[in-house]
């Protein structure tokens, strides 16, 4: 297990050093003067200049993209080129935004989706089947950013339930959960619809072995069988599924964040390459990829933990 | 069942991550301490009050404003965009500004009007006595208005907008509320553009020297009639009315302004109540005319769109070639699709409410046969040319009807869209010249005429006049209508200027943009042709 977790770190390390070095490098190629941006048509060519320096514009890609990876390393991801402040102190304002989100929406997501898949594979071809079957298909299909403004119209604008703008404060928990509902009811929505598929296909597949076979003979109730042994087999892929969903979500939902105004990670990278803000935009994609990483590493050891089958094949 | 905790167990770590990031690094609202009681939610009674108590606090009255993106510097100096003049004008005065329009301008910071020298080089004035800074930086003096100023001249500072005060020489003080400016040579623009807006505005030495630049950037001083209180980044600007005020206590204890970048989601925030006011998208103002529960405040804006031809491109050097173009385009159909018909189609880049608007420009209709004889003299039966245009829908649709208005006439289009970023690179510098050909612009202004025509001029070429035109008549014209005293002298020099360009052929002028603002019926807002609002001098109903 040790040697495992071991080989897995160090791939991931890998990644990240890859992702780096190559998003460090990408960033630049986005065409754009930050500058200009930045100071508007009116800035004379002395203060552009002088500012291009203070910000290391001056110096070649290469120097650029080392300078980064050395700040990195040294834990430093540089000054927002707006308002000089610390990139780090921005990731830190609006990652928590994104982690309540994706959490909550994929909590939402596992606690309906999941039960809707056993509830489809407990009946298969029954006219419930078929109209789960019907609905996850719809909520797969319909892209996020309208279900948000249909959530947003229905929700804020018709019945008048929930303020539709911003993320609240975490000093008011039940003011931020509540300003949370929409963004990740509007999330969850896709992947009710995927996990219900998923675990339903799974779990009939399951269904069909060998030992539940044995079980029904030796009269266990369906109950027993369903949830006790063939849920938890069923379930394996389901973890794998949501451990990139759950690094998906962490990387940003764009749409989401800013249809609803919340300051999350993926409205800071959307708005940081939009102004050319380098250093930020660096630093929130190199924080998206390392908690995809992150997450896809702690899915791998969960799906190993889970099944024994691997645990027994590597020994 | 057995399996679900342990699936739980991710997003339990991950919630956890999380959480400790959250706790480590969540980044503190920039907030500045005041001495104002705290909120009345805070200190309600639980039970109803005994008939000896004090009554319990009114709700404070919140007026809640839609800005389309985050603040980025509220310095007057440095300010950058709409946003920021517009949540700064709370908190900055100037000796004039304007009210409300830009027909006139009211002096609040002056005990008495100017007195202004028979050459126009001296402007004396006299402070009210008494207007305090905010956060404690004391009284108003003649010395913060030297300061605030001559720091446009600083060359360590070198501010963008150091030309609008390009002819003061210094500031003089003279007594402890009194002083004179002093110019180097007769300035027009000082009355329209500089004095009564930001550039105007006097911010406080004290402050200055304490807080240093940076720190006054995002949370500034002033002596306006709210006090800046809190930003959290990308989510909200509160400020609160400033209890020591000089004049007439404004209506709101505190102005929010909310960041929605997103139209679609600033008009389900004003439908929803979460916001008050704020600019809509012309597609949205017909629903929000229909709305009982709202305003709409549409906004003629000294703002100009155009398409530019690059007169330094071979394709497009001969001037009849260019004719050919301006013929052959439907200007209201552009406007009419883009923009619902509801922008006011422009003669030229002068809106006809600024000083020195031709109000008898030639207005040109699409005419084929015109735009193929043009391009006949020019000795050519077609062409192909490059359009380009900076990626939004509105210019997408207008592009795609210039392209099949000059496919009738023998001009084949090839449309360029880019991102926003690269639209204003590539046009930029000596590359743009070699690159571009015909090109969709939009510009804003100041509120005077210098303002418009000094991107056009030679110095210009490689920077923001991408039709690449130098006309040394026209240059000199600009700098005449810079010292020339007497608005209808002046007047007559910025139509002469605009004939030149008429002759030039090197722009076909689009429309002055109409900004519109959707209100809460309950609320009069207060809206500028520069596109600005003044929260403070909001009233409800």
């Amino acid at each position: 297990m040790a040697y495992y977790i071991f080989k897995r770190l160090v791939m991931a390390l890998v990644v990240m050093l890859l992702a780096t070095v190559l998003l460090a490098s990408l960033a630049h190629l986005i065409p754009g003067d930050p500058v200009k941006l930045m100071l508007g048509p009116r800035a004379s060519e002395e203060m552009s200049a002088r500012v291009r320096t203070e910000m290391g514009l001056d110096d070649p890609i290469p120097v650029q993209v080392a300078n980064f990876v050395i700040g990195l390393l040294q834990g430093d991801l540089g000054r927002d080129f707006a308002t000089r402040s610390p990139v780090s102190n921005m990731i830190s304002a609006a990652l928590p935004h994104t982690v309540a989100l994706a959490v909550a929406s994929l909590g939402m997501a596992v606690l309906i989706g999941i039960p809707l898949g056993v509830i489809s594979a407990a009946r298969p071809s029954s006219w419930l089947d078929r109209t789960l079957g019907f609905l996850s298909v719809s909520l797969i299909t319909v892209p996020t950013y309208v279900s948000a403004l249909l959530l947003l119209l229905l929700f804020a604008v018709g019945l008048n339930l929930i303020s539709s703008i911003g993320a609240g404060d975490f000093s008011d928990p039940v003011g931020y959960g509540k300003q949370l509902l929409l963004p990740a009811t509007a999330l969850a929505l896709t992947w009710i619809g995927y996990l219900a598929r998923l675990v339903r296909t799974s779990l009939l597949e399951i269904l069909n072995q060998n030992y539940i076979r044995t079980a029904r003979a030796y009269g266990l109730r369906e109950r027993t069988i369903l949830f006790t042994y063939a849920l938890k087999n069923a379930l394996i892929p389901t973890v794998a599924v949501l451990g990139v969903g759950m690094g998906n979500l962490l990387g940003g939902a764009v749409f989401v964040e800013v249809i609803f105004t919340r300051p999350g990670l993926g409205s800071l990278i959307y708005r940081s390459i939009t102004q050319r803000n380098y250093p930020a935009a660096r630093g929130a994609i190199l924080v998206a990829a390392f908690l995809f990483v992150l997450a896809n590493l702690i899915a791998d050891m969960s799906y190993r933990y889970l099944d024994p089958r691997i645990r027994t094949w590597e020994s | 069942m057995k399996s679900l905790p342990k699936l739980s167990c991710i997003m339990v770590v991950v919630l956890v991550l999380g959480t400790v990031l959250a706790a480590c690094g969540a980044e503190e609202p920039s907030t500045v301490p005041s001495p104002t009681p705290p909120e009345a939610a805070e200190i309600e009674p639980t039970e109803p009050p005994e008939p000896t108590q004090p009554p319990a606090p009114e709700e404070p009255k919140i007026l809640k404003l839609r800005i389309t993106s985050d603040m980025r510097d509220l310095d007057p100096a440095f300010i950058p965009q709409n946003v920021d003049s517009n949540i700064s004008s709370n908190i900055h005065e100037g000796l004039i500004v304007y009210p409300g329009d830009l027909t006139k301008t009211e002096e609040i910071l002056l005990a008495e009007p100017f007195t202004v020298s028979d050459d126009g080089l001296t402007i004396s004035f006299r402070l009210h006595e008494g207007i305090q800074f905010h956060k404690g930086f004391g009284e108003l003096t003649a010395e913060d208005v030297k300061y605030s100023f001559e720091r446009f001249q600083d060359p360590e500072l070198d501010p963008p907008y150091r030309d609008d005060w390009a002819a003061l020489d210094k500031v003089e003080v003279t007594g402890r509320y009194t002083g004179d400016i002093i110019l180097e040579e007769p300035f027009a623009p000082l009355w329209q553009s500089t004095l009564p807006v930001t550039a105007g505005w006097i911010v406080s030495a004290a402050a200055m020297e304490e807080m240093g630049r940076d720190a006054l950037a995002t949370a500034p001083v002033g002596t306006g009639p709210y006090e800046f209180a809190e930003w959290i980044p990308n989510q909200r600007v509160v400020l609160r009315r400033f209890e020591d005020y000089w004049g007439e206590p404004p209506e709101w204890d505190e102005i929010h302004f909310l960041v929605i970048t997103e139209s679609s989601a600033a008009e389900i925030a004003l439908e929803s109540g979460a916001v008050d006011f704020g600019a809509v998208g012309t597609d949205a103002v017909e629903r929000f005319e229909a709305n009982p529960d709202f305003d709409v405040y549409p906004v003629d804006t000294l703002n100009y769109t155009w398409m530019a031809m690059n007169v330094q491109h071979p394709n497009l050097e001969d001037v009849n070639v260019r004719r050919a173009i301006r013929a052959g385009i439907a200007v209201d159909s552009l406007i009419e699709a883009a923009y619902d018909g509801r922008y006011a189609r422009a003669r030229s880049m002068m809106a006809p409410s600024l000083l020195g608007a031709w109000h008898d420009a030639p207005l040109y209709e699409r005419d084929v046969e015109q735009a193929r004889a043009y391009l006949a003299e020019a000795g050519l039966e077609s062409l192909d040319v490059t359009l380009t245009f900076e990626n939004i829908t509105e210019n997408a649709t207008m592009a795609e009807i210039i392209q099949a208005n000059l496919a009738e006439a023998g001009i084949n289009v090839e449309l360029i869209p880019q991102e926003g970023g690269l639209f204003w690179e590539e046009g930029y510098g000596a590359e743009g010249a070699r690159v571009r050909q015909l090109t969709l612009m939009a510009y804003a202004t100041n509120p005077d005429p210098a303002w418009v025509t000094v991107w056009f001029t030679c110095a210009q070429v490689e920077e923001w006049n991408w039709m690449y035109w130098c006309n040394e008549e026209y240059d000199r014209l600009h700098d005449e209508g810079m010292r020339e005293m007497d608005p209808e002298a002046r007047a007559e020099i910025y139509v002469e200027m605009q004939q030149l360009m008429d002759e030039a052929a090197h722009s076909a002028w689009i429309a002055h943009p109409t900004s519109f603002f959707v209100a809460k019926r309950t609320i009069s807002p207060v809206v500028m042709a520069t596109g600005e609002f003044i929260p403070w001098r909001f009233t409800s109903k």
